[in-house]
């Protein structure tokens, strides 16, 4: 307290506002919040808030750590109280948001601060849509934008009963919020991935001294590596060479002599990790954008090694042997019987058996095994300045120990890691804007930009690398009041980020018309993957825009990217005439294994009589084309058989529960808009039970860009006033989360 | 020799060529008299096309020829004409060249093997003027092949003065490459009268090239990102294929050649004379694939075991690779045979294939080793323009090339209008050649006098205000033409700049080529920043260098290199490779120093390396032994036959040694031979100086002492 008098003194004309904090929470002053204001002026501030506890430890790092953002420029409050709930948090920095001259840009959640599980809203999320019957601190999402972005409306549910998650609280998208995240301000965790105080208190402690002595440092961002883990879209190369052309554009400098990029991919070697951990440790390092499968305890990088030769070959196998004897030992099979089993289907003898229970072997296997992906123990020393995990689930940060957390409060200089606190769709967008760092722009910026529901920075989020020009854009990032004027100059003199960071703000402002053809221009017409990129998906936040267009220009692009994408949107649109488009796409881009997964996924959705002509048209008797065309055949006719139960069964208004509740939720990933009459009939239907009628119109609600979504719609509006209040508050949000699809990028 | 020989020259008549005419830059045909007499129209309708793009068109027509009555006439022509390429038409006297194999990429065939083989079939006999050869014979039974030697006394580099193509069907009949060629040139004729603007690529990379590393690949991409900056732009075309994309890759690529859009495809992988390499068997790592790439192997080993063998093959392979029967019994099964044999059909493009495909790429670049094999009367290359499609031309070698050249020098040349013979002619070993057309070229603005300048204008103005362009290409051949045309000093600073300076990793690429050539003062110095470069290509090559001159100073950035770049399969595979030609002692030191201070996560490697280089290998013991009394003749000329292929700078003494010791003995020819190798090694001073002893030497051989001339005149000249 006597901290933040003397320096709500200081601040002079800040005085004020503290003050009126102080009033407006001194009601019940007991528990009331803390705010200690800037002791600097600046056109946006920051937050820093903190739980007592950890507060009375850290008091003269934090006090450092507040004057080292301030000495870059900007004014920084410190908030600590004993939080009770996410909504104090979320008031106060509501109110310092609001704050007309000096509104707030960012804050930092730093120890115990309460975790927002977000349910009913896994559309906000890149791909998360674990069935919410499921244990709710896994059906949940943990996240911050509870705290960020002050225009999602929550309806608190409760607080974890459980005595160790007792820091999760469970809240519920309201239906009349916006369905779509537009972060207001930036945020992140110092959350140290521990279990006692004591130990996160030290962790604490020291991360927040390294973080004042790496805002000391004169650090340009100059040194980068970009890896790529193993079962990550498809393996396709292709998708990674649209990556690395997609960065020699964006970071033109980190390609010129003194600087380095280096591009780590699984097929490197056996274990990448090795190459991986030495980079991470490099002293210069200064951003690792690292892509592959994750969990909350791994970062996996490598399969079984891909070979072809004839003894590597049987090496893969006899490791694939060994496990199988091994798990079947555990579970008490018949070992004689799985071992024939093998010894038929694979065509073997004794001779890869015979050491499956060997001490050495089982201790060789796990080595080997451990080897293939980086464990937490793996997490020491990491040098990497910024590390970007685009991977699922590394930032579980609602549990007490997780993968991404032993970045920042590793003994390296890592000072932030963005990661994911559940699953992660592999085909979102990581490098968006990404190159805006090397501008020396603060990372809660490119958060603030990018995030879903489960994105997550855990570290700094105003660490930044330092650049000419870094004051200069942090001020129009942070300010909210930066004009037109300054985007479009940044729009025509920036490089490739700039540029579409440029692109999303002037989005808020320009006429939709003239930036339409504005941007159908840049999609054509600029030279850049990213600012095309960002063309792409703001003209799709559009809702009158010429589709048909934007797919085939997104169809031709030389960047992969883009073709994947237009791929999902072709699926989520489903209109027969895309048929012809996406067949001849998919017979004339056999290599693009990643775009050809995602139509062979979306195939299906389509009218399937089109789908079958169109196949015919294309492909029958076509020279070269037999296999594929036996392919498509084939999966056309088991979707039909398939589609044709599944109709019936919504048809059928004797169906049993538990399998008509499995198929509507089937559709919250599968987009079968032939399916959609059907569930609108079932939607419609009062002698339907609540449950079934609820689940259909959710389900349905994934639909927006649908061929049917006027009928959603049209049903959904008549649905708000139906008897039912659970049927006409999920048709009232359904009707929101489909006028918002635009607005989510996936 | 000369029966009749012609030359014709035929003034343009068309009033739109007059400013044409004022470039007066020159193209020879050159055609057999059997061709020419059947082939007058479709010539004078191609020669017309020329004469219109402004090019004073000479048609040299013999009834039969020696190479070196070509020759002449194109050295005549190339003094008082200005002439800037010519294509040979028909049945044109194939050269065989011997004594050059360091002007190759990498052909180190024996050359007392056939010599069909072990000559390179090559045309810069007929382009390249300061070489110098002495004719040694013609085929006894292919007459069109004439074999030659390049002498001591010759140039030891390739720099052509002229380009050039050849138009040779795939065929030994005379009546059917007649037709061949009459319906290439109807159909370069159609082609060439359109307007084609360079707007749709397509870059393939096979299996089983540059240790399959991702990271050479992605030099690949990232080097068209700039070289082609504008294909990437809609609606232009750039598309990337390997062979990872598909199991079967082969029809999706067939596919994509047959583009009637697509203008050039560049093709990398392995090949032969009629078949380019695209798969191997797929790599898998589950079990299923696993065994099917086994069970393959096993009955492809299986029927190549004569039948007396095939039980005791059976139990060694069962016992190797822990198998029961159930593979080998379809071994015999004719079905599977023929499905084995559809399978590795799919994984090549045949002669057949290019036969029953339309290959509408207008230019294709076989990056590849023999599929330009022009000595023989059947060759791949030629399929693409003789095939149905709109094939203009082929780029291919006549002999195996090495994988690490860069095949994509200068390569974005190709959208301003330039002659793939202007290219050609700046990025041509022994062994490439276009087959079809070399004055084809891509249409853009001012085509005409854009190929004119870089034929003949010497002007350093004109180059240096070319590097203001912003097209990487274009910088390049401006730097190499600074190095042609200006003093030695002025190029050497002006591309020190643009090494340390440029924006583009082709541009820094080209200079470290064009140093190379110059060597300044501190080229060690810039071959060790080449090896910390952004671009995998360039530190590639750098580790190259640091091979062939062996100097002490670049034992550290080696093994920097190793530890900063394991990633790179490639590189790494590179410097295992030349850190062994290093001594043992200051490498072992050289490890520990450069991973002391590096946080190395895996330890073992460290150790792996150092046991590699501790280890006295095959190699060592070889060396070591070279002078020892009990060494064979047999084992000294394998050991020494070993230095044509690795540069072991360190063993340079005993082999000098050996030979002075052996002086008048046989086996010192292969020896010093081999030492020609070293053109560029640190001791090279050593082998000059034992050369000049043996020159002078009385009971040295003849050949011997022109064996020491010729290694001599090689290292003195590089």
């Amino acid at each position: 307290m006597t901290l933040y008098l003397k320096q709500a003194k200081r601040s002079g004309s800040y005085f004020r506002n503290a003050i009126l904090f102080f009033c407006i929470f001194s009601g019940i002053r007991a528990a009331s919040q803390t705010v200690i204001s800037p002791s600097v002026k600046s056109s946006s501030t920051f937050a820093i808030v903190i739980d007592n506890n950890t507060y009375e430890a850290v008091k003269n790092e934090v006090a450092a750590y507040k004057s080292s953002i301030e000495a870059d420029g900007l004014g920084t409050y410190i908030v600590h109280h004993d939080w009770k709930n996410p909504d104090e948090i979320r008031e106060v920095l509501k109110k310092l948001y609001k704050t007309p001259k000096s509104p707030l840009e960012g804050a930092v959640f730093i120890g115990d601060i309460p975790v927002p599980m977000i349910r009913e809203a896994q559309y906000l999320t890149s791909t998360f849509k674990m069935t919410e019957t499921i244990r709710w601190d896994r059906s949940s999402v943990p996240s911050d934008r509870f705290y960020d972005d002050f225009d999602l409306q929550f309806e608190f549910l409760k607080q974890d009963e459980d005595a160790d998650r007792k820091n999760l609280f469970y809240y519920k998208i309201k239906p009349e919020s916006p369905q779509y995240i537009e972060m207001d301000i930036y945020s992140a965790r110092i959350k140290p991935p521990v279990d006692d105080r004591q130990s996160s208190i030290e962790q604490i402690r020291s991360f927040l001294k390294k973080a004042v002595i790496a805002k000391k440092e004169n650090n340009p961002l100059n040194h980068m590596i970009v890896s790529t883990g193993h079962g990550y879209n498809s393996n396709s190369t292709i998708s990674w060479a649209g990556e690395v052309s997609a960065m020699r554009t964006a970071f033109p400098a980190m390609f010129t002599p003194g600087h380095s990029i280096k591009f780590l991919n699984y097929r490197n070697g056996n274990f990448l990790k090795n190459f991986l951990l030495t980079e991470l440790k490099r002293e210069e390092l200064d951003l690792a954008f690292m892509t592959g499968h994750g969990t909350a305890t791994l970062q996996l990088l490598n399969g079984y090694p891909d070979v072809s030769s004839p003894q590597p070959s049987m090496e893969n196998v006899a490791r694939y042997i060994r496990s199988k004897m091994r798990n079947a030992k555990e579970s008490g099979r018949n070992l004689d019987e799985v071992k024939t089993g093998f010894q038929n289907s694979l065509g073997l003898n004794d001779k890869w058996f015979e050491d499956a229970f060997v001490p050495e072997k089982i201790e060789e296997d796990s080595i080997f095994n451990d080897n293939l992906d980086i464990q937490i123990r793996d997490i020491k020393n990491i040098n990497a300045r910024v590390a970007y995990i685009n991977s699922c689930l590394t930032g579980s940060f609602q549990l007490k120990d997780y993968l991404a957390g032993h970045y920042p409060f590793s003994d390296g200089r890592n000072i932030a890691a963005f990661a994911n606190s559940v699953g992660v769709l592999q085909d979102l967008w990581g490098t968006e804007l990404l190159g805006i760092l090397q501008h020396g722009v603060r990372l809660g910026h490119l958060l603030k930009k990018t995030a879903y529901l489960e994105t997550h920075i855990l570290g700094d989020p105003t660490y930044h690398f330092q650049a000419d020009k870094q004051a200069y854009y942090n001020r129009i990032m942070g300010d909210p009041k930066t004009t037109v004027k300054t985007w479009q100059k940044l729009l025509k003199d920036g490089d490739a980020d700039l540029q579409s960071y440029a692109l999303t703000e002037l989005f808020k402002t320009r006429p939709e018309a003239r930036f339409t053809s504005q941007l159908f221009d840049i999609l054509t017409g600029s030279p850049y993957e990213s600012v095309r990129t960002q063309a792409y998906f703001l003209l799709r936040r559009y809702e009158n825009i010429d589709w048909d267009r934007l797919i085939d220009l997104a169809l031709q692009d030389n960047y992969e990217y883009i073709k994947r994408k237009a791929t999902y949107d072709i699926a989520e649109k489903g209109e027969d005439h895309l048929v012809e488009n996406m067949l001849s796409f998919y017979v004339n881009n056999q290599e693009m294994r990643r775009v050809i997964y995602k139509l062979d996924w979306s195939i299906p959705f389509f009218n399937l009589q089109v789908s079958e002509r169109e196949t015919d048209r294309l492909l029958k008797g076509a020279p070269g084309n037999s296999g594929l065309y036996e392919k498509l055949v084939k999966k056309l006719v088991y979707e039909k058989q398939k589609l044709s139960k599944m109709e019936a069964n919504f048809r059928n208004g004797k169906a049993a529960e538990k399998e008509l509740l499995s198929d509507l939720r089937t559709l919250r990933a599968y987009r079968y808009h032939q399916m959609v009459p059907a569930v609108l009939e079932l939607a419609a239907d009062n002698r339907r039970s609540e449950q079934v009628r609820v689940t259909a119109l959710e389900a349905l609600s994934w639909f927006g860009f649908s061929l049917h979504r006027n009928d959603i719609l049209n049903l959904c509006r008549k649905l708000t006033e139906d008897a039912d209040t659970a049927v006409a508050r999920q048709a009232l949000k359904t009707i929101h989360v489909i006028k918002d699809t635009g607005r989510r990028p996936f | 020799m000369i029966k009749r020989l012609y030359i014709l020259f035929v003034a343009a008549l068309l009033s739109n060529t007059v400013e044409a005419w004022s470039v007066k830059s020159a193209f020879a045909i050159v055609i057999d008299q059997p061709h020419y007499r059947q082939l007058q129209p479709e010539i004078a309708a191609y020669k017309a096309i020329l004469e219109k793009e402004g090019l004073k068109v000479f048609v040299i027509s013999e009834e039969r020829s020696a190479p070196e009555d070509i020759r002449n006439q194109l050295q005549q022509l190339y003094k008082n004409d200005k002439l800037e390429g010519a294509v040979f038409i028909g049945h044109i006297p194939v050269p065989m060249i011997r004594d050059a194999q360091h002007l190759t990429s990498t052909f180190k065939m024996p050359q007392d093997m056939d010599w069909v083989e072990s000559s390179v079939p090559s045309d810069r006999f007929y382009d390249d003027f300061d070489l110098q050869f002495e004719f040694i014979k013609q085929d006894e039974q292919r007459e069109l092949l004439y074999y030659y030697k390049l002498l001591p006394e010759s140039a030891h580099k390739i720099t052509m003065d002229i380009y050039s193509g050849r138009i040779k069907a795939p065929t030994a009949s005379l009546e059917e490459s007649i037709s061949y060629i009459r319906y290439y040139l109807n159909k370069l004729i159609a082609e060439r009268k359109k307007r084609n603007v360079l707007s749709n690529v397509l870059a393939f990379t096979a299996e089983g090239y540059n240790s399959n590393a991702l990271n050479s690949w992605s030099s690949l991409i990232l080097a068209y990102r700039t070289q082609f900056a504008d294909m990437y732009k809609q609606p232009n075309q750039i598309r990337f294929m390997n062979f990872r994309n598909k199991e079967i890759i082969k029809p999706v690529l067939l596919k994509a050649l047959e583009n009637k859009d697509l203008d050039f495809a560049y093709l990398n992988g392995h090949g032969v004379w009629n078949e380019q390499i695209l798969s191997a068997n797929p790599e898998a790592s589950s079990p299923q694939p696993s065994m099917q790439n086994v069970s393959r192997y096993v009955r492809q080993q299986m029927r190549k075991t004569a039948p007396e063998k095939q039980a005791e093959r059976k139990r060694t392979l069962q016992e190797q690779l822990g198998l029961n029967d159930k593979w080998f019994e379809s071994s015999f099964d004719p079905v599977s045979i023929i499905e084995d044999s559809l399978h590795d059909a799919e994984k090549v493009i045949s002669i057949d294939d290019l036969r029953s495909s339309e290959i509408n790429a207008k230019l294709v670049y076989l990056d590849a080793c023999l599929t330009g094999s022009f000595q023989l009367d059947d060759y791949l290359a030629a399929h693409y323009p003789f095939g149905k499609g709109q094939n203009i031309a082929s780029i291919a070698n006549s002999i195996g090339v090495l994988q690490d050249l860069w095949a994509n020098e200068l390569i974005g040349l190709l959208q301003f209008g330039t002659r793939i013979g202007n290219i050609l002619k700046y990025t041509a070993y022994l062994e490439t050649h276009i087959f079809g057309d070399p004055a084809f070229y891509f249409s853009n603005k001012d085509e005409v006098s854009w190929n004119y300048n870089i034929a003949h204008n010497t002007s350093p103005g004109y180059w240096n205000r070319l590097l203001t362009n912003n097209h990487p290409d274009i910088q390049a051949l401006a730097l190499r033409k600074i190095t042609e045309c200006s003093t030695r000093d002025q190029a050497v600073s002006i591309i020190k700049e643009y090494f340390y300076n440029s924006q583009y990793e082709t541009v820094r690429t080209e200079c470290f080529l064009l140093l190379k050539k110059l060597r300044p003062a501190d080229w060690h110095t810039i071959i060790i920043n080449a090896s910390k470069d952004n671009f995998e290509y360039l530190r590639r090559i750098a580790v190259y260098e640091m091979g062939e001159i062996g100097d002490p100073v670049f034992i550290i950035p080696i093994i920097e290199l190793y530890f900063q770049d394991r990633h790179s399969n490639r590189t790494v595979f590179n410097a295992e490779r030349f850190i062994l030609f290093f001594d043992k002692a200051p490498v072992l030191e050289a490890i520990d120093k450069v991973t002391a201070g590096n946080l190395i996560f895996d330890k073992q490697a460290v150790e792996d390396l150092k046991e590699k280089v501790r280890k006295e290998s095959f190699f060592d013991k070889a060396y070591l032994n070279l002078n020892k009394p009990e060494t064979t003749v047999k084992q000294a000329a394998f050991a020494i036959s070993i230095m044509r292929a690795y540069r072991f700078h360190q063993y340079l003494p005993e082999i000098i040694t050996y030979i002075k010791a052996n002086i008048d003995k046989e086996e010192t020819i292969a020896a010093t031979e081999s030492l020609s190798w070293f053109d560029r090694s640190v001791k090279k001073e050593d082998i000059i100086g034992l050369c000049n002893e043996i020159q002078a030497a009385g009971n040295a051989s003849d050949r011997l002492k022109y064996e020491a001339k010729r290694t001599c005149k090689i290292l003195t000249q590089n």
